[in-house]
């Protein structure tokens, strides 16, 4: 029992609890929408939680930690005080009083608070009980004093409220609490029914955590109504406290009605969970510290008593019941109670993290199938454009549909006389073809920026799309508020290098169709790039003629491209040639996108948890609680 | 600001806010505006004030202290009121008990210290296991005219009270009255440590300037303080206003929260630029500088030689796009054109749309990124609405533009000068002709004018030839001149035609930022004049 090493003998239990608390701290919740922050802090309390019982499950002989807990201005402070013999932690009429949390308890027990296994998340001070009012407070972080008057293996701390304002208090008591033991748990007469206090009690309850509670500032005269009630409240919430111990309300009429009464009653040579002190020193002690003294003259004879203590004589029920867990078979019993309750009430703790790990995966599929969507509408969308005709610029077009329509590019089709033919062959290796061959670069050029413009904008807007629906989802909200807009970088130059390629397929498709109908003109390769470059614009900025079957090649006869290259090659051939082009163009926008999808799915990869998260979860769970 | 005024302004402020910003802060601006007009309508003479506070605080104590006779229940087990309790001073309006809710009701005769048109409503705890307790109590709180909260010096600093009620009401400190009761359980010091500490908690949370009492029901203490602030209250009636001002002012702070005043539309040139190019103005400005051209030169010809002027452009006629063509015959890009160019131009601008969603979204953007996710989604849809509508109404508007050129009186003249240098140098020629003939024909030569040393019709001749060659090189100039400048001009009214036409579509979205705008005015009116 006074192993100042802490002993750790091998344990499943343990290790099972280790291993969840690591899987479970595997779930970081980016897709959780704003049930992130709820899910992340149950997370991190969890992961504590777990942590705690497995140093529980693990250090079977570690001192035996009692959390007075409870709402503030029940009297933990002072009961602290009272137990310790010395006005240790201060108290007062502000509340809430406790910002600091203190841990009593044996010098030889010391090295498991200060060591790495229990209430590590703490920082931690020792202060020895003598610098205790000169330390200075530290919000947050846990005194710890060793005192000798306590019995080895026992440990009270004095938690912060859980019920006033101060929500750091709250917070450090819930870790505080999901720490211990065994709760004490602190009510006074004007707030035993006040919701907050009785979340707690049916928490400790569903946990099947070892719970005393100590109801404080009992008048005697109303006691057994007071006591009725409260019992009568605790049932309805289905809690069954090991014990209620009562705390009288110190007052001159108890003190009174005391005066020969309790400390007759109580056992004057019984073992005692704190060695009781000579009373002689005590009234000066108190005096000392400059408490002020609500029952002087009246108390001074009797018991020590000041502001920050109470009389021994008003703590019996309680030492009773501290005196019977100092027990080690009964320590035994409380510690292996509350492993077994957290434990088992651990499965339902870690659903709704399994489930919000689950969810996460679906939001995850859901917005990659959202990316494949949009990404689908994109090339849908610039399929369309294709066959509805790109926005061309008119003059630029304008001028190749006069050039085409033209009797000299006429004359190219064949025909024409052969002295035609020949005159044409000569002006266009001339010099005479110069201002055609600018024209037709300069087709080509407009060709290739407004295809790129358009697959450009499609990509933005697939993204600006995705995000939009991701935004829908609630789990994605935070993706889709992030930086992931607009296209990759070296996406306008891919688009531009495709575009081209693209042109030059064309001009290899045309040039296979033109040897194949040899019997045209032998010459025509000249004209091919020509021919080619109207084959683009008839792809490009075909006006439905070609694709609408209904409409026929007839009505679109009006258009100079189309008559020249169905003149030249023939209308299947044309045809052939359109849907060959326009296709392979599609095809090369949906293969330019993949990058693009690929980038807003590894943003949502790199936000979701693993796939096996939450098997992994489970199993891990179940071997803790089997 | 007077009351109804604030009331008028503030149902505009929600008339404008519906379907833009979150339901829930509309509602809650909604209830306040109604409740309000309730308030007014429904005894503005009593003045109501609710004792609020924690189980056990001791609110029927004060209760039955203020009215000096035992009124309501006191009692040792928590929770002790289960319903709330009203007494009055003097007689109160039906319609008021009514609006209050209230089953149980007193009449105590009005006193010096307490005049009539007091209304007290002893409310049931808000923090006992009771769930219903808190109903009434969050009815109660919304309805009330002052809210008066005890509480005692173990349950100032309680979180349910401070979170749950007292911050809510931040901006009503005017008539939140904080009463310490059980006062007589601390000595003086600790008095005045509590009452400081509970003024320092409610300054945290915005109501420092709320009026913080200290009584003890027990022994009186105090509670002649609390009844002179309530009587004073009472004759002076000012808390129904200062309430109803104050959620007004919580509602209007709603309502501006997720409000970015200061987020404006992007560049909207990038759409007129995608609608011109939906519109093809490059094409139709190309095609208003053939037409010159074409008009141009064919009113300039002279009349002979023109004759054998149009025999090559015969030829191509039927190669020419028929889009082209029927654009060149009508001059207009605008609807008639479309309805005849149904499927043609009707197919081109969907495929066109790209563009101009995209600038569209490009331009919504930075506006909505300072608007609630409602509003937002409100103008994406009538922006996806606009990227269908845009550019038909953009055809139609360019309709006005006449693409021909009118007739140019310099054409006319100079298509007479010109005729009159081919006519006298065929003159000339027919002269010469007459008297090489009469000269092979050995006749006498007729006398013939001359010019100096040289005859006429070789005058007329030998400069007729370079004058019509010099015509020919100042019209072909003069025409690419006026043809380029014609194309300028339509250009640039095409283009002030396609800017007025997206700034006229563009108004569902310029509504919205004119409405975004009147509401943060309306709203910051309303919350200026507090």
């Amino acid at each position: 029992m006074m192993n100042s090493t802490p002993a750790s003998a091998h344990s499943p239990l343990a290790d099972a609890l280790r291993d969840l608390a690591e899987v479970i701290a595997d779930a970081d919740f980016a897709l959780a929408g704003d049930r992130r922050e709820s899910l992340l802090a149950l997370r991190d309390r969890l992961i504590d939680d777990v942590r705690n019982h497995a140093t529980r499950a693990r250090d079977v002989d570690a001192p035996l930690l009692v959390v007075l807990g409870g709402v503030t201005g029940a009297g933990k402070s002072t009961v602290t005080n009272t137990i310790a013999g010395r006005p240790l932690v201060a108290t007062g009429v502000i509340r809430p009083t406790t910002m600091q949390p203190t841990l009593l308890c044996h010098p030889a027990d010391l090295a498991w608070f200060t060591g790495p296994r229990m209430l590590a998340s703490l920082s931690r001070q020792v202060v020895t009980p003598e610098e205790m009012s000169a330390a200075p407070t530290a919000t947050g972080s846990l005194r710890v004093v060793p005192l000798d008057d306590l019995e080895p293996g026992l440990a009270l701390l004095d938690a912060p409220d859980i019920d006033s304002v101060s929500t750091a208090n709250r917070d450090l008591a819930d870790l505080l609490l999901d720490a211990a033991d065994v709760w004490l748990w602190f009510t006074t007469v004007g707030k035993y029914a006040d919701i907050e206090s009785m979340r707690y009690l049916a928490r400790a309850e569903r946990r099947g955590t070892a719970l005393v509670v100590v109801l404080t500032q009992v008048r005697d005269s109303d006691r057994d109504a007071v006591i009725d009630d409260f019992a009568l409240k605790l049932a309805g919430i289905e809690v069954q406290p090991a014990a209620l111990v009562v705390i009288p309300r110190v007052d001159e009429e108890w003190l009174r009605r005391d005066d020969g009464a309790v400390p007759e009653s109580t056992p004057p040579q019984r073992r005692s969970f704190w060695r009781r002190r000579e009373p002689a020193a005590e009234p000066g002690q108190a005096a000392r510290d400059g408490a002020e003294t609500v029952v002087a003259e009246a108390a001074q004879p009797v018991t020590p008593q000041s502001d920050s203590m109470l009389p021994q004589t008003a703590m019996t029920e309680l030492q009773d019941w501290l005196d019977r867990l100092a027990d080690p078979g009964e320590r035994q019993l409380r510690r292996s109670q509350t492993l077994r309750g957290a434990v088992s009430a651990l499965s339902g703790e870690v659903m709704p993290i399994i489930d919000g790990t689950a969810s996460e995966l679906d939001t995850a599929k859901e917005m990659l199938s959202t990316i494949d969507r949009t990404y689908d509408e994109a090339v849908d969308s610039f399929a369309r454009s294709i066959d509805d005709g790109l926005p061309l610029r008119g003059e630029i077009l304008g001028r190749w549909t006069d050039y085409v329509g033209s009797s000299r590019m006429l004359e190219l089709t064949g025909r024409a006389t052969s002295q035609a033919k020949r005159w044409i062959t000569d002006l266009l290796q001339g010099s005479g073809s110069a201002g055609e061959r600018r024209l037709e670069r300069e087709v080509r050029v407009e060709v290739a920026d407004t295809v790129t413009d358009t697959m450009i904008r499609l990509a933005d807007l697939a993204a600006t799309d995705t995000l939009d629906e991701w935004g829908l989802l609630g789990g994605g909200r935070a993706l889709a508020e992030g930086d992931l807009r607009g296209h990759e970088v070296d996406l306008p130059a891919r688009c531009l290098d495709a575009v081209r390629a693209w042109q030059d397929t064309v001009v290899d498709l045309v040039a296979d169709k033109g040897v194949e109908r040899k019997t045209k003109a032998r010459w025509m390769s000249t004209a091919i790039n020509a021919l080619a470059t109207g084959a683009i614009v008839v792809a490009l900025a075909s006006t439905g003629g070609l694709t609408g079957a209904e409409a026929g090649i007839a009505t679109a006869a009006g258009a100079a491209n189309q008559a020249l290259l169905v003149t030249v090659l023939g209308e299947r051939t044309v045809r052939w040639l359109v849907s060959e082009s326009r296709k392979d163009l599609v095809r090369r926008f949906s293969e330019l996108l993949i990058p693009e999808r690929r980038r807003l799915a590894g943003a949502v990869a790199a936000a979701s948890p693993d796939p096996e998260l939450p098997s992994r979860m489970q199993a891990a769970l179940d071997r803790a609680v089997a | 600001m007077k009351t109804p005024e604030r009331l008028h302004a503030l149902e505009a402020g929600i008339e404008l806010a519906r379907g833009r910003q979150e339901a829930v802060h509309v509602t809650a601006a909604r209830d306040v505006f109604l409740r309000a007009q309730e308030r007014l309508a429904r005894g503005p003479e009593h003045v109501v004030v609710a004792l609020g506070g924690g189980t056990g605080s001791g609110k029927s104590s004060v209760s039955n202290a203020l009215a000096g006779a035992p009124l309501s229940k006191v009692g040792v087990t928590r929770p002790t009121t289960d319903r709330a309790l009203m007494w009055s001073v003097g007689h109160v309006e039906p319609k008021l008990l009514e609006w209050l809710a209230v089953v149980d009701r007193q009449v105590v005769s009005p006193t010096e210290g307490l005049p009539e048109g007091l209304v007290v409503l002893d409310l049931p705890d808000h923090d006992s296991v009771r769930t219903a307790h808190r109903d009434t109590v969050n009815a109660a709180v919304k309805v009330v005219d002052i809210m008066a909260f005890i509480v005692d010096p173990l349950k100032y600093a309680q979180r349910s009270l401070f979170e749950g009620y007292l911050r809510p009401l931040a901006n009503h400190a005017e008539v939140v009255l904080v009463v310490l009761n059980r006062i007589d359980e601390l000595d003086t010091a600790g008095q005045k440590e509590c009452v400081s500490d509970l003024q320092r908690l409610l300054a945290d949370i915005g109501l420092g300037q709320a009026r913080v009492l200290a009584v003890s029901a027990l022994t009186g203490e105090g509670i002649a303080a609390l009844r002179t602030v309530l009587a004073e209250e009472t004759r002076s009636r000012r808390a129904i206003t200062q309430r109803i001002n104050a959620d007004i002012a919580a509602a209007v702070e709603l309502l501006l929260s997720d409000v970015d005043p200061g987020s404006s539309l992007g560049d909207i040139d990038s759409v007129v630029s995608a609608l011109a190019s939906s519109a093809d103005l490059s094409g139709a400005v190309a095609t208003a500088a053939g037409t010159y051209r074409e008009r141009g030169l064919a009113a300039t010809r002279p009349p002979i030689t023109g004759l054998f002027a149009s025999t090559g452009r015969r030829l191509s006629r039927p190669f020419r796009s028929s889009a082209a063509t029927k654009l060149k015959k009508s001059g207009r890009i605008g609807g008639a054109h479309l309805a005849e160019e149904s499927t043609e131009t009707r197919s081109a601008r969907r495929g066109r749309d790209v563009a101009l969603r995209h600038s569209l979204r490009a331009m919504i953007d930075p506006f909505t990124t300072g608007l609630p996710s409602t509003w937002t989604d409100r103008v994406r849809s009538l922006a996806g609405q606009l990227s269908d509508r845009l550019p038909g109404q953009t055809r139609d508007a360019l309709d006005v533009v006449a693409l021909h050129p009118p007739r140019r009186f310099w054409w006319a003249v100079v298509a007479f000068l010109w005729t009159l240098v081919e006519l006298s140098v065929i003159v000339g020629v027919a002269w010469l002709v007459v008297l090489f003939m009469i000269g092979w024909l050995q006749l006498p030569d007729p006398p013939t004018p001359q010019l100096g040393e040289v005859p006429w019709p070789s005058v007329l001749v030998l400069a007729g030839i370079p004058l019509w060659l010099l015509f020919r090189g100042i019209r072909a100039f003069a025409v690419r001149r006026g043809a380029a400048r014609h194309a300028k001009r339509t250009a640039k009214r095409l283009r002030t035609q396609v800017a007025a036409a997206t700034e006229v579509g563009l108004r569902p979205i310029t509504d919205e930022v004119a409405a975004r705008e009147e509401l943060v005015t309306q709203l910051r009116r309303l919350s200026a004049s507090h």
